[in-house]
């Protein structure tokens, strides 16, 4: 289940693609989004589902952890922590009372605002939190909180061998850029960040040209535009941030090393995906070679466990971000083996590369990447989510437009001829997190 | 892609919940009956993703491995799932599983084993063929049994690392000592080096026959088609008398349990572990309200301890487990290693409170209710709002009901399955006496390496 959740980022995009595409083309299955404009100029999406009684609705916030100042690193998640706080007691009782949720998440290019409750509270549930979130109360005693519940979760990151390898690969491809960093700042880079920069921060994210609402609900759409309508409208018009600039580390280390004192070792294998290539075309192809590789039984790194008994826990994954994709495929082994399972990796990795696929694994592997766009589909919340990163990603609806077609079109040549170059030994990292790594 | 404040909430939370579904079904759909050879059946029609999902839950589970640590259950559900069939070898089949776009997996607990397969709609009654070749139809090899060993402690090894499973296990372990539930999940690594392969033949053999599981198919198509598909698909299946098993319920703890463990970590988890009412239990349904209030939803009551600033929580979880034999209230609270002593203090102190709180705007006098949060409508709640989320993933919920339903042939459910609105905020107070304050529970602390002393 947690492999599949890794991945869920690469087939999010994939999904969201085929959202895209004329129902003929797809299927009635999913259902179509409807879009409108509200007269801040706020872009929304409606959803209709009627499998459930709830209503979800989810903010898009453009920019993300990217948007960080130098030496302010930990700033956009600040911010979007403290637009949630409601400062009412008797507000913050009242949602209680309606069992409605919400929390946030936070990549390096969008953070995404997620809203649950009942579709009977929908609109009293609006009324509290959007106030909040347009202008929230920025006082010293709530920020130095959310400060210290960010250094936790520096501690949190740390203590997670996955959570550590996903920054450690990011810190070393994009290492002085705005990519190389974790959302959660340092302590550093807290303590220097001040009420103002909050502010200012504040003021360019949470304006109507950098949001996007999407909202899924058996609520009908006259009924779900209108309260959106009428609760986003206090957003303040003005225009979507512009990212800074961000190039790869041209020459990343070829090896890293963590010191960790458990049973087993992460051993990992990481490369740059599609050099140059825009992240676009990167993506379908990330996820193909993500269920290629490491996505359940029967994939390649499947090996590892079936016939080499190395391992209970591998994986792939990919790291869409809009200053480039990143590749790692890993396997969890035990201390004293992972020179084994390093050899395992290079050698599953080299032999795709030599001989490529055959057809028979090149179509179980678009029929497997295939059903997981339909088990991401299933719930309102993963369906309303995904269109908003694709969005947060920077690749648009111009983009997804057909992508599914192409993920069928794509012939075992086109494909093996991918791996011919993105699996080249050339330029990959290779890290050991554990008790095998030096000190 | 961490939610940075979201509360974890149970894995079982569909079992729980689903006592109360129930009553929210579609009954005029759903369709539920009982094959010849004893195989009980739930078909349901869904809309939505086109997909079907097939869960068979099967009653056996670590309780009935006769040595503590054994983990030949655990070993026995991993062969079911990977291992060759009477038709074909274990390749073949993880071939064909993989050529069709399944997701399959299989999960042991202290009661059962369940198996669940998520496919395409249109691979529906390959996913039933495919369901009862794995679990009734299984010849796995010596190869692949002793592959599997192998797997299996890499699977403790990798257990043992991670402080939420390593410090809710070992917890468990505690709470139940004495009784059949104390055995780990996973099993441990002597027991698994000493399992043969004719002890999980015999297993096999006593367990796994149609009369001791339940099926549930969930996906697109009216009920009397998808009733016709489970029965060409398992009715062929010869009975077998379902296995005799007599278990005494788990005691309570007889006095506290205070353990320390180590890990390479920065934070510490605590744990902290009480006996709770069992599956099909009076006071479950009043139970799981009184879980919600202490730790689900925006702000929950044990979030309260965060008052005093320096005992900050960064993370918590509870879960509940309602066993046939026994049941188990386990919070998990992530905090500074500093604060673990002072956070145990802190604890009690709250649990002990819990039998006098006001816990409905009812409770108080009409100046000060428009200043209170009524935690019981919050939990009622968020109780409803989980219950429609519950209609959306057919995987959760197929797999929930078969639970329900073989966990309910032995211990039949003694509250109400529909919503519990009657219950009241005197009713949370009694529960909260009975099984929270004063009681003997287990205390577990996982602490960095070096930092153990902290905890105590």
């Amino acid at each position: 289940m947690k492999r599949a959740e890794k991945i869920a980022a690469a087939l999010v995009a994939l999904l969201v693609c085929w959202l895209h595409l004329p129902t003929a083309e797809r299927g009635p299955w999913p259902p179509r989004f409807s879009s409108f404009t509200l007269s801040n100029g706020l872009e929304a999406d409606y959803l209709q589902g009627k499998t459930s009684a709830l209503s979800v609705v989810q903010v898009l916030v453009r920019g993300g952890s990217r948007m960080d100042p130098a030496g302010r690193e930990g700033l956009t998640c600040l911010t979007l922590s403290l637009v949630l706080q409601i400062p009412d007691s008797t507000l913050v009782h009242r949602l209680m009372e309606m069992g409605s949720t919400y929390y946030q998440s936070l990549e390096n290019d969008y953070g995404l605002i997620t809203i649950v409750c009942q579709s009977r509270f929908l609109d009293e549930t609006l009324k509290i939190i959007c106030p909040v979130m347009a202008d929230p109360l920025l006082s010293g005693l709530r920020i130095n909180a959310i400060k210290d519940h960010m250094k936790a979760l520096q501690k949190s990151e740390n203590d997670q061998p996955l959570d550590r390898l996903r920054l450690l690969l990011a810190q070393a491809f994009f290492a002085g850029t705005p990519c190389g960093h974790s959302a959660y700042g340092n302590a550093d880079s807290l303590k220097a960040i001040t009420r103002d920069d909050i502010a200012a921060s504040h003021r360019a994210l949470f304006c109507s040209g950098n949001l996007k609402v999407a909202a899924a609900s058996d609520l009908d759409e006259p009924a779900v535009r209108e309260i959106i309508s009428r609760r986003f409208a206090a957003f303040a018009s003005g225009p979507a941030v512009a990212p800074p600039p961000a190039a790869a580390n041209a020459n990343p280390p070829k090896e890293l090393n963590q010191r960790l004192e458990q049973k087993q070792s992460h051993i990992a294998i990481a490369w740059r995906l599609g050099g140059a290539e825009p992240l676009g075309a990167n993506v379908i192809r990330g996820v193909l070679l993500e269920t290629l590789l490491g996505q359940g039984a029967g994939s390649r790194l499947w090996a590892l466990r079936s016939r080499q008994d190395l391992a209970y826990a591998f994986g792939a994954f990919d790291l869409n971000l809009s200053c480039g994709s990143l590749f790692c495929v890993y396997v969890k082994t035990e201390s004293g083996r992972g020179g084994e399972g390093l050899a395992a990796l290079r050698n599953i990795l080299a032999d795709l590369w030599q001989n490529g696929v055959d057809e028979g694994e090149f179509a179980a592997t678009q029929t497997m990447a295939e059903a997981d766009l339909l088990r991401r589909s299933e719930s309102k919340e993963q369906l309303s989510a995904l269109p908003l990163r694709l969005e947060g990603l920077g690749l648009g609806a111009a983009f997804a437009d057909g992508f599914a077609s192409r993920l069928r079109s794509v012939s075992r040549e086109e494909f093996n001829a991918f791996l011919r170059s993105a699996l080249s030994p050339e330029g990959r990292m290779e890290i050991t997190i554990g008790p095998e790594a030096a000190k | 892609m961490r939610p940075m404040f979201r509360q974890t909430r149970s894995c079982l939370a569909g079992l729980i919940l689903f006592g109360w579904a129930l009553i929210g079904w579609p009954q005029e759909q759903s369709r539920s009956f009982t094959l010849e050879n004893g195989l009980q059946v739930v078909v349901r029609p869904s809309s939505g993703a086109p997909l079907v999902a097939v869960s068979l839950a099967c009653g056996i589970g670590v309780r009935d491995d006769d040595r503590s640590g054994g983990g030949r259950v655990h070993l026995l559900e991993h062969l079911l799932l990977v291992g060759s069939s009477l038709r074909r070898s274990a390749a073949e089949r993880i071939r064909d599983i993989r050529g069709h776009g399944a997701q399959y997996n299989a999960h042991t607990d202290q009661d059962l084993m369940t198996f669940e397969l998520s496919v395409p709609a249109e691979a529906q009654s390959w996913a039933l063929e495919t369901m009862r070749e794995a679990v009734f139809e299984n010849r796995f090899t010596d190869a692949e049994f002793a592959n599997e060993k192998r797997v299996i402690a890499a699977e403790i090894a990798q257990l043992a690392d991670d402080p939420q499973r390593s410090g809710t296990n070992l917890a468990l372990q505690r709470l139940f000592t004495g009784h059949p539930y104390s055995h780990p999940l996973a099993g441990d690594a002597a027991g698994i080096s000493a399992a043969t392969v004719a002890e999980l033949r015999t297993l096999y053999g006593d367990y796994f026959s149609p009369g001791n599981c339940v099926l549930v198919l969930a996906g697109p198509g009216a009920a009397a088609e998808l009733e016709a598909q489970v029965r060409e698909a398992f009715a062929g299946l010869k009975s077998q008398p379902p296995p005799q098993r007599t278990m005494s319920e788990a005691s309570p703890p007889g006095s506290d349990a205070e353990i320390v463990h180590s890990l390479d970590v920065t934070q510490s988890h605590l744990f902290f572990v009480f006996a709770a009412p069992p599956f099909g239990h009076g006071d479950r349904s009043a139970f799981d309200i009184l879980v919600h209030i202490l730790g689900h939803g925006l702000n929950p009551l044990l979030g309260g301890i965060s008052r005093h600033r320096e005992l900050v929580i960064h993370g918590m979880s509870l879960r509940y487990l309602p066993l046939v034999h026994g049941g188990a209230l386990v919070i998990h609270l992530v905090s500074d290693p500093e604060n673990a002593h002072f956070l145990k203090k802190e604890m009690e102190k709250l649990l002990d409170s819990l039998a006098r709180f006001n816990y409905s705007r009812a409770d108080f006098q009409a100046a000060e209710k428009n200043y209170v949060t009524d935690f019981l409508e919050a939990a009622k709640n968020q109780i409803r709002l989980s219950m429609e989320a519950f209609q959306e993933g057919r995987s959760n919920m197929a797999t929930s009901i078969g639970r329900y339903l073989l966990l309910g042939r032995e211990k039949p459910a003694a509250e109400s399955p529909s919503f519990p609105d009657g219950i009241t905020s005197d009713e949370l107070r009694r529960i909260a006496g009975r099984y929270l304050k004063g009681k003997k529970y287990v205390w577990l602390a996982v602490m960095p390496l070096g930092k153990e002393n902290e905890a105590r």
